[in-house]
């Protein structure tokens, strides 16, 4: 039975790549494979290539000065964090969000076969996360050192309770996650809120991580004796990888009792939190007028209603919006320093602080992609729009313009701030100004045409389309080569066009591809849209 | 009000509605009777505008739905077999969105919703979220908006899934209120004894062909309409 439901929640996860999502017809082989490559591409390819190089930094100089337990804290450290949050929302939404969470309770299958179905799914998508820092770290280290039986024992099951340990984490977060979501009203901004902060200490964290591993790698000494004096909790942890046999039955011993103390955990609080609707106040209705809108901006409404209501759906395609503002505050608040750095460094080049700085900003807006998820996420309440008295060109327009609003607001402060605080001509703050809100516009378009072409109305976690939906992949992907291409060709050819027809050549392209896209967004897209 | 001439669809090898005619005047009530599968919900959708079709004419006051689905739309009000709500909304807030959709004033509108909501007994939950409500009030929110535009022409899907007695009850008397304000409702059902007393015509779909149609006497004569249905079933 927890077969049957594992396989269920991992075709719902996969579906994309095994079934055309429109007409439920089963992919090419050919078709499946080219999307397994591309996913492979970008987790080995990019996300294990980035953890090998940092594997490769540092475990020769802490392994050749005896603090190879080092390297293991600080690689296991990573693979905790990135696996533990990384699959932290996921629990929260694949254990007590799903929506056939009612079904499957109804059917005569124990409550625990269910959890359990849920948890491994989890645990999936945990150890995605974490193979992609464990799997490096250990090859670096059995390269690096002299090998034996025992080093690559304790390192392998070193590998695989760290593993256990991300499934609890995540877990436990989760349940964090569900308790505050039925504590508080406003819920979605309450978790944008917490994700925010996670956010800042991260970034805080990252910004001083290259310095830091730099400093390790040059005082290994030091840091080791540190590490091993202040916590001895980290120095067993690392040793367990390291060939401490009694170091790794220790850490076994912690992640069995987190493990069952989590399933203790969920499984008495499962069927509570999964069927209560939280102890909210009711809200009470007062009869008030309220003024007449019309159909378009009704329709607007409409997807700014949805986009606000769900955490999920803000963080992961609204996230831009905050860096966007951020990045504008900063460039106010050190705009003398980065300029002079700017034009010390591309002092030949004229315009080449305008071009880096909207390269930046187009980069950020990248981050809101509103609309690739949007047509999914009508799912089985497509019946609405359509059978109203608008058109789907309405439809869909409105959705292209919640995603530019939210693109060029932000977009268009960040643009201010830089034009304001650091030193351009005339024609540089006019690309600073117009290059984002053009790109936003195009970059609106492109993403609603990926969320025709791609869409998935039969998700049962609204997750599904939201994170894992081929649309807002290719709309990353798309997005940031956009960005950079407007950024790297400046460089390539920018000396021989000069700025101003460069600028001219850039505005020229980006609506030329912003009116294709509308056009077949009229046209092909609405009909697509109407077959759905 | 609704000309429905011809109509087939099919999907993939199996024909969902073959060569189906039927026309509906103003002032109808119109029960649509079927086996599950036998093509009932695939018209509904086909005359909301919201699934395609493969031939045949459907006119809604004399207009195509292909040629003008937006007029079309405009007149007719369209539920669902399940109503499946924007979750992530109030219910005012979604009546709101339908009022503003069809655009209806102001005044009218919270006038409508005042009787609406009020007969329906769901006032004290419109400032909740729908995703609170249970099926039976989701039925009842997407009652409320059906009403609120006024339409000429209403299609429903099974509408009685879900409503308590009362609820029911009131249902029907909205229905023949409707009615007697020159609307024309088209709705099916599996609950026979509603659709004998309620309907003035009646059509019984077999595998996506229409078998009987008429007014109910036509239909069932001295019998009951479900022994009719039933031996229309077994032929």
């Amino acid at each position: 039975m927890v077969w049957i439901l594992l396989k269920k929640q991992l075709l719902e996860v996969w579906r994309g790549y095994f079934f055309d999502a429109k007409t439920g017809n089963a992919r090419s082989k050919a078709s499946t494979a080219i999307r397994f490559a591309l996913f492979a591409l970008l987790m080995v390819v990019v996300l294990g290539g980035m953890f090998t190089g940092l594997s490769i930094v540092i475990c020769d100089p802490l392994t050749s000065s005896g603090t190879g337990w080092l390297y293991f804290v600080i690689m296991g450290a990573i693979a905790v964090l990135l696996g533990a949050f990384g699959a932290a929302l996921n629990s929260f939404s694949s254990i007590y969000m799903a929506k056939d969470n009612d079904l499957l309770l109804s059917l005569p299958i124990p409550i625990k076969t269910i959890l359990i179905s849920r948890l491994l799914n989890v645990y999936l998508l945990g150890l995605m996360y974490t193979v992609v820092v464990l799997v490096p770290t250990l090859i670096v280290h059995w390269v690096t050192v002299e090998l034996n039986v025992a080093l690559v024992m304790t390192s392998l099951i070193w590998a695989i309770l760290i593993t256990a340990l991300v499934l609890a984490l995540s877990c436990l977060i989760g349940w964090v996650i569900a308790k505050i979501n039925l504590k508080f009203r406003r819920k979605s901004f309450v978790a944008v809120f917490g994700v925010l902060v996670f956010l800042v200490l991260y970034f805080l964290f990252v910004s001083s991580f290259g310095n830091l591993i730099e400093d390790i790698a040059t005082n290994v000494i030091y840091y080791g004796e540190l590490v091993q004096e202040s916590s001895s909790l980290l120095y067993w942890f690392g040793l367990a990888a390291d060939g401490g046999w009694l170091a790794l039955a220790g850490f076994a011993a912690v992640c069995a009792v987190l493990l069952a103390l989590t399933w203790i955990l969920i499984s008495r609080s499962f069927l509570h939190i999964a069927t209560s609707s939280g102890k909210q106040k009711k809200a009470v209705y007062r009869e008030k007028a309220t003024k007449q809108k019309s159909p378009a901006s009704a329709l607007l409404m409409k997807e700014f209603t949805r986009f606000t209501s769900s955490a999920n759906y803000m963080i992961n395609t609204g996230l831009g919006i905050v860096f966007l503002v951020l990045a504008g505050a900063l460039i106010l608040w050190q705009g003398s320093t980065i300029s002079v750095s700017l034009h010390l460094f591309f002092a030949g080049i004229p315009g080449a602080t305008a071009i880096l700085l909207t390269t930046c900003i187009c980069m950020m807006s990248v981050m809101i992609d509103t609309a690739a998820p949007s047509v999914s996420l009508e799912g089985k309440s497509l019946w609405i729009v359509r059978s109203l008295p608008v058109s789907s060109w309405q439809i869909l327009q409105s959705k292209v313009n919640m995603q530019y609003i939210l693109t060029a607001v932000p977009a268009l402060f960040c643009s201010v701030c830089a034009v304001i605080a650091v030193s351009c001509t005339l024609m540089e703050a006019l690309m600073l100004l117009l290059v984002p809100q053009v790109f936003a516009l195009f970059q609106s378009h492109c993403d609603l045409t990926l969320g025709v072409l791609w869409p998935n109305l039969t998700w049962t976690s609204e997750v599904v389309p939201i994170k894992r939906g081929m649309a807002i992949f290719l709309s990353l992907i798309i997005g940031a080569v956009s960005g950079l291409v407007l950024g790297g060709v400046f460089f390539l050819v920018g000396h021989i066009t000069g700025f101003t027809l460069y600028f001219i050549i850039v505005i020229a392209i980006f609506c030329a591809a912003t009116v294709a896209l509308r056009l077949w967004l009229k046209r092909s897209g609405c009909r697509r849209f109407e077959a759905l | 009000m609704l000309r429905i001439e011809n109509l087939t669809k099919t999907f993939g090898e199996k024909v969902a509605v073959d060569n189906l005619s039927l026309h509906i005047a103003p002032g109808e009530i119109y029960g649509f009777i079927g086996h599950n599968g036998a093509g009932k919900t695939t018209t509904l959708r086909s005359v909301a505008g919201i699934q395609e079709f493969d031939n045949g004419r459907i006119l809604i006051n004399g207009t195509s739905i292909v040629d003008d689905p937006i007029a079309c739309k405009s007149q007719m009000a369209y539920i669902p077999d399940n109503p499946d709500l924007y979750e992530f909304m109030s219910g005012i807030k979604y009546l709101n969105f339908i009022a503003n959709i069809f655009g209806v004033s102001e005044e009218l509108r919270q006038e409508r919703i005042r009787d609406l909501a009020g007969r329906l007994e769901l006032t004290d939950d419109l400032a909740q979220p729908i995703a609170t409500y249970s099926h039976g009030m989701k039925q009842k929110l997407a009652l409320i908006s059906a009403w609120l535009h006024d339409p000429k022409l209403i299609v429903m899907d099974e509408p009685f899934v879900g409503l308590d007695p009362k609820a029911s009850f009131l249902m029907k008397g909205m229905m023949r209120e409707a009615c007697d304000h020159g609307a024309a409702i088209f709705f099916s059902t599996h609950v026979l004894e509603v659709a004998e007393k309620l309907c003035d015509k009646v059509a019984i779909i077999k595998q996506g062909r229409l078998i009987r149609s008429g007014t109910m006497e036509e239909v069932k004569g001295d019998e009951s309409l479900e022994s009719v249905f039933l031996e229309l079933e077994a032929q």
